[in-house]
């Protein structure tokens, strides 16, 4: 452990997966998210433990209990690959991707910026 | 061109065949996903930001109109009506369902196609000149020794397992359109002082976050024994190779940390060890076996049109369009009367090498009625027809442009090459296609462009270069910048026969930078170019990089 780390009260979170070769400590809002087995798009965790591909119907945790929906996640192979925590905030619109990976996640949420007709709803 | 035989057919068949289970077993979940992963992966299934992505071989860049349509049939029936060339001289298909593909796959082995070693720590698509046949340029056509190496490297039981991914492009015209310079292995086939051909092999060459032009390890290698010195290099890598760093895996982390002399020395003691098993042991080719695959190759049997050239030059006459289209998408042929056409894949707007199912089968009427039923990809994203009569040029051109293929820009500052980048690919850091775009639409203005001249501008999302910035003319990297996209500009890279890895000259430009910096770039390299006829390339090469560095960050 760093000295920097060491003089801390209570060190920085373990770096998690943020997707692709993203990495990310466990801070703040979070979504699970994934890729649906069959046809490979974005999709979220719901509440109910189901998935959707729209984002405001997804359920929002942070710390050890975005970790458990994690490990949760993780156990769905049946319907899902990859998941991860997604960094989230709330805004008057609904939840919406925030930091780092913003630009990635709102991709990976409304499709590619260059086919307009491939976009899905956002 | 080569056609399957029963041991290919069997081979794609049974791939397909056990592919197919094993997509059935992952759903039925008797697969895991880690189980399923590299599986899937050694079937060129990836899966990236919105969909699975199918990335199809094409050996050598080499397609028949059947294959061609094929692809269309793929993209139209599995896909979302478009495919993409990569910069491997594959097409990719972005949004296939993981259902869908054991059917996409029985439709490619249908077609003698396949989507076998386009990922994973394999030997991936030998590449080629895309006018490879055609060009009067070449020694002899390379396809031959491509094919010969697709034939070796095909689920080769000892380097299917390599420390990391490994591509070999092979020339055998001095102008080197297959990038062979920056190779893990180069192949360049040239006559020595007796005329013989042979292949001068370069090793260690690499894009990627560590960029090396390759290092010479053989001047001259008889092509009798290319197999066997094959399989010593990569027999010296997979034994040598770091399997403990994924970022220092590559041969060219190898040789330069053997040293060049180290790696020869260990590449001839086991070529002589392969030697030495002589006829029945070593892996060197038969010369009947050459010459049953070199027949595939012999060409079409095209008839000198001493009119042709005359016939076309009167309709270029008559058509400015014409005109300006083939002042830089035709290229000499070796026979008269004909010639080479680039169908660029970059009219502006658009992502660079994408082409819908719809032009797909176009191209492929295109290639039967002027093209003798053959259709080339190239490294740079575009297409190739390698056999037209000038005298069918005319018309070409005008189907050509009803299709939207028909951009006047090959090898111009609009013809861009640009990874996928953030808009699908699961590695990018930053988007790349948008900027090309941007680029493109600050220079359509077909004077302009003529006026520039070649200039090779390539884009890549992140440092692992599918975009292949560190050899563009102008190269253009994506760096995430806490969570903003900026884009590190080099300058003076080349893959033709002067291979250069480029210079980066400064700091990233924000996205909005961008374009405005290349335009500062392009008025700057039009101030001092000697004349009209000195590309941006020979400019920078003669003044280096400050004048353009100085115009880079001017008002940035």
């Amino acid at each position: 452990m760093s000295a920097t780390a060491l003089l801390k009260d209570t060190p920085a979170p373990a770096k998690i997966s943020a997707g692709g070769v993203k990495k990310t400590r466990n801070v703040g809002l979070k979504t699970v998210t994934a890729n649906d087995l069959m046809s490979g798009a974005a999709v979220y965790l719901t509440k109910d433990g189901a998935w959707t591909e729209d984002l405001a119907d997804a359920i929002v945790a942070e710390g050890e209990r975005a970790l458990g929906l994690l490990s949760l996640a993780e156990t769905d192979e049946a319907r899902i690959v990859g998941p991860y925590l997604m960094d989230v905030e709330a805004e008057d619109a609904g939840t919406a991707p925030s930091g780092r990976a913003t630009l990635r996640e709102t991709i990976r949420r409304a499709g590619p910026t260059i086919h307009p007709e491939f976009a899905r709803g956002v | 061109m080569y056609h399957y035989d029963q041991i290919d057919r069997d081979l794609v068949q049974a791939r397909v065949d056990e592919f197919r289970d094993q997509v059935r077993r992952r759903i039925s979940g008797e697969l895991t996903e880690d189980q399923f992963k590299p599986l899937r992966l050694m079937n060129g299934l990836y899966l990236q930001l919105h969909a699975y992505m199918l990335r199809v071989a094409i050996p050598y860049g080499t397609l028949s109109s059947a294959q061609l349509r094929a692809l269309a049939t793929l993209g139209r029936d599995y896909d979302r009506g478009y495919g993409h060339v990569t910069t491997r001289q594959n097409m990719q298909f972005n949004w296939v369902g993981l259902g869908d593909v054991p059917d996409a796959l029985q439709l490619l082995a249908d077609h003698d196609m396949h989507a076998i070693q386009t990922s994973g720590n394999t030997i991936r698509n030998t590449t080629t000149d895309p006018f490879a046949g055609a060009t009067d340029e070449e020694i002899e056509d390379p396809r031959v020794w491509c094919e010969v190496i697709r034939q070796w490297s095909t689920l080769h039981p000892e380097f299917s397992f390599l420390p990391r991914k490994f591509k070999i492009a092979v020339t055998a015209a001095q102008n080197d359109r297959a990038a062979t310079q920056v190779h893990d292995i180069g192949l360049q086939l040239y006559p020595n002082e007796d005329g013989e051909a042979g292949f001068r092999v370069l090793v260690g060459g690499g894009l990627g976050r560590t960029p090396y032009v390759g290092e010479l390890v053989r001047d001259f290698l008889p092509k009798e024994h290319l197999l066997s010195y094959l399989e010593a290099i990569l027999r010296v890598y997979n034994m040598h190779g770091r399997r403990d760093n994924l970022y220092k895996a590559r041969i060219k982390i190898l040789v330069n940390e053997m040293g060049t002399e180290a790696f020869r020395e260990a590449v001839e003691e086991e070529w002589q060890r392969l030697l030495a098993l002589g006829p029945g042991g070593s892996v060197d080719l038969p010369e009947a076996e050459r010459a049953r695959i070199a027949a595939f190759f012999k060409g079409p049997d095209l008839t000198a049109d001493p009119d042709g050239e005359a016939v076309l030059k009167e309709a270029r006459a008559d058509s400015r369009a014409l005109d300006r289209w083939a002042e830089v998408n035709l290229h000499p042929h070796k026979v008269s009367g004909h010639a080479i056409v680039t169908v660029s894949l970059k009219p502006i707007g658009k992502p660079p090498g994408d082409i819908t199912s719809n032009q797909m089968d176009a191209l492929a009427d295109l290639a039967d009625k002027y093209g003798q039923s053959e259709i080339r990809t190239t490294h740079e994203q575009n297409m190739v027809l390698p056999h037209v009569r000038q005298a069918d040029i005319p018309a070409l051109y005008q189907a050509l442009e009803e299709y939207g293929l028909a951009s006047p820009n090959a090898g111009r500052i609009t013809d861009i090459v640009a990874c996928p980048g953030l808009d699908y690919c699961n590695l990018a850091n930053t988007r790349s296609i948008p900027i090309a775009n941007q680029i493109q639409e600050r220079f359509d203005d077909l004077d302009r462009e003529r006026t520039i001249g070649e200039l090779k501008i390539k884009i890549s999302g992140c440092i692992n270069a599918c975009g292949h910035h560190h050899v563009g003319h102008i190269g253009i990297l994506g760096v995430d910048k806490k969570g903003e996209e900026f884009y590190q500009v080099t300058l003076g890279g080349a893959s033709d026969e002067q291979a250069a890895i480029g210079t980066i000259v400064g700091r990233g430009l924000s996205a909005d930078e961008v374009v405005e910096a290349i335009d500062r770039l392009v008025r700057t390299y039009l101030d001092i170019r000697r004349d009209a006829g000195e590309r941006f390339i020979d400019t920078y090469r003669r003044l280096g990089a400050e004048p353009f560095k100085e115009a880079l960050y001017a008002e940035a």
